[in-house]
């Protein structure tokens, strides 16, 4: 029964999703003086050259972060709407560390360790606010950490383009990084870093503890029902340390903007990486790896609307609408039975639909 | 503070709390329903959008107001058609929404106008009833009364909203249908018309209150809506979810966000850092009020105390 319900979910995201590609297909064909053109520049641009594949799967990498954060929170029950904030103190406590190392003697990869260590101690800590809030009074962790990410991303743009701005440069970035202090190009001269196969390794570390272990089982005993989770002897805890390893993955993500392929911290960065990992964590179906595909198909359509914006006259933009309808599609499909639904309606709504 | 400060910082609190209100209150229709939108965001921002274009375009400011509450619907009605015929999530179907505007916006916005930044759109502005006799009346003359014609409209809305909330026939029936299904049914009511009544009635308030947000700059800007319609959500919330309640909340805010405004005139105070403001605020009043009524074991805490 469980495997076949689980086959079935699964074919109807596939068959979402190709919805999705298939209305994506319409924008070249109608927006563009040259349809066929601006069709292949969009699909297959991406994978025209080592080059602009290789940005593809970099560009994935900071996404599949925030969505494992994203999916990692649901599976407890637990709304982390702040991811988006989390990746942006994320990326700050990087670039600041690496800032602050630089002059040491320490080897690179231990600086970097210590960048990205930052990185997760500071989206964690932004995330355990709200699980504090809710420990304390009850307020909804859907809505106290989405306004506290809010905050915390102005506060980020404040520091990035005010006292810590580059004295040396008209951008509203902070210093560049140099190139020994940032994670290892895989492909020069591509963007692809170590970043993408960080990631990929985290995804398959949480789908073995998330969906192979104890513990997971426990995370998700938890997350559907807190009240029996309690009964059976699984405290409060839980809860508290998803999301707050959570608030780190999604931190870590930021570190991988920095670190990777951008090589410094300048504002407005995380561009909606944590609001597009949310997205992939829910067609994903908070599953670590269906993750992998989900940010991959979301880098994919990014990598197309600009190759489809270079090579043609497609707006770069297109992507964003793309990713929307198939956030639509898929949660069109997921009907009942669902475990975040759940939480929303018993948590957040208060009373049943 | 003189008075002429205090009258003029009480005068941006109510011209800032005004929006809020009416998409708090549109909100609170939908969970009345049963199927709170997240979408509140999104069909502020396309309101502001199409208001701005419209009134652009037909140098209207009726055109750009009813253009405004025509997009909101528009995106609000995806939400509740998804929700309701989908059977999707309403609050996935919300955050979709939330998403598709800005990206639908800047999409239209370039190809439109060749230009993704602001949009400018004079015909949106509305005067301010400066020389009003009742203007002269100390402090609450110029705030009250000094506001600019678009306040009043949103005045209007919200409490239209509100009278059809606490005191229609139609507002007993949404609420039953917030009731649940059987219980809805038992009583001779098919629930899913009145949600979506209820989302369409969110989406008109969102998309008034993001014309408002243009009107007050005469322009649609990029990202004008700014976290607003969360905040709208939260204020669902804070207000118990009662119409008087959300109304307070909403001008608690309207007072945050003009605190942090008048905050920017003194020179210590970096004027970027001081817009986090109104969230941490909010998140502040959130956790305290969520405290307070544990504490008095008020029926409205019941579904989170339970839970946590």
């Amino acid at each position: 029964m469980k495997h076949q319900s689980r086959r079935e979910s699964v074919a109807a995201r596939i068959v979402a999703l190709g919805a999705a590609l298939a209305l994506a297909a319409v924008y070249p064909l109608a927006a563009s003086s040259e349809p066929l053109g601006a069709l292949r520049a969009f699909f297959l641009g991406p994978f025209s050259s080592s080059y602009a594949f290789f940005g593809l799967l970099e560009s994935a990498a900071p996404l599949l972060f925030c969505a494992l954060g994203a999916a990692l929170a649901f599976r407890a029950g637990i709304f982390n709407l702040g991811g988006e904030g989390q990746a942006a103190v994320g990326a700050l406590a990087a670039a600041l560390t690496v800032q602050g190392l630089e002059a040491s003697s320490l080897p690179p990869p231990l600086v970097l360790l210590a960048a990205i260590a930052a990185a997760g101690a500071a989206g964690s800590a932004l995330a355990l606010l709200s699980s504090a809030a809710e420990a304390w009074s009850g307020a909804e962790v859907l809505l106290t950490s989405f306004l506290v990410s809010q905050a915390a991303l102005i506060a980020v743009d404040w520091a990035i383009g005010g006292p810590l701005k580059a004295a040396s440069s008209n951008l509203l970035a902070m210093p560049l990084i140099p190139r020994r202090l940032l994670l290892p190009r895989l492909a020069p001269p591509s963007n692809l870093s170590l970043a993408a196969p960080l990631a990929l390794a985290t995804a398959l570390f949480l789908y073995l503890i998330m969906d192979r272990s104890r513990a997971g089982y426990e995370l998700r005993l938890f997350g559907r029902n807190r009240l029996f989770a309690r009964s059976s002897g699984l405290s409060e805890g839980l809860g508290v340390l998803s999301m707050a390893s959570s608030g780190a993955l999604s931190g870590v993500g930021g570190a991988m903007l920095v670190l990777g392929a951008t090589g410094r911290a300048v504002q407005g960065m995380t561009g909606g990486v944590g609001w597009n990992g949310l997205a992939v964590a829910l067609i994903a179906a908070s599953n670590p790896l269906g993750a992998v595909p989900a940010s991959l198909l979301f880098a994919w359509l990014d990598a197309g609307a600009r190759q489809g914006s270079i090579l043609a006259d497609l707006s770069p933009d297109a992507s964003v609408v793309m990713k929307a309808v198939a956030l639509f599609l898929i949660t069109a499909k997921i009907g009942s039975g669902w475990h975040p639904r759940r939480t929303w309606q018993a948590g957040a709504a208060g009373r049943g639909l | 503070m003189s008075l002429d400060r205090l009258a003029s910082f009480l005068a941006d609190a109510l011209s800032a709390a005004a929006p809020l209100a009416v998409a708090a209150l549109g909100g609170l229709l939908t969970e009345a329903a049963g199927s709170l939108s997240v979408a509140l965001e999104g069909s502020m921002l396309v309101g502001a959008f199409a208001a701005a274009a419209a009134a652009k375009a037909s140098a209207s400011f009726a055109v750009g107001v009813a253009a405004s509450v025509g997009a909101g619907v528009s995106l609000s009605l995806l939400v509740g058609l998804a929700a309701g015929a989908l059977r999707a999530d309403v609050f996935v179907a919300g955050l979709a929404a939330n998403l598709l505007a800005p990206g639908l916006i800047s999409l239209l916005s370039g190809a439109l106008y060749g230009t993704k930044g602001v949009l400018s759109s004079p015909a949106l502005l509305t005067s301010s009833h400066i020389r009003d006799p009742l203007t002269r009346l100390p402090v609450v003359g110029p705030a009250v009364f000094g506001q600019e014609t678009m306040v009043y409209l949103l005045a209007a809305a919200a409490a239209l909203l509100w009278i059809l909330h606490s005191r229609t026939v139609f507002g007993l029936r949404l609420r039953a249908a917030g009731e649940g299904n059987e219980a809805a049914r038992a009583a001779g009511l098919e629930p899913g018309p009145y949600r979506l009544a209820a989302h369409i009635l969110a989406g008109a308030a969102a998309g008034l209150a993001g014309a408002a947000l243009a009107s007050h700059v005469g322009a649609f800007v990029p990202g004008i809506s700014a976290g607003r319609g969360w905040i709208a959500l939260v204020a669902v919330y804070l207000g118990a979810k009662r119409p008087g309640g959300v109304v307070l909340s909403c001008l608690g805010f309207g007072f945050l966000i003009a605190l942090s405004n008048a905050a920017q005139g003194f020179a210590a105070a970096p004027a970027e850092l001081l817009g986090a403001l109104p969230y941490l605020a909010t998140a502040i009043a959130l956790t305290l009020w969520k405290r307070a009524a544990r504490a008095e074991g008020r029926k409205d805490s019941r579904g989170s105390a339970g839970r946590s």
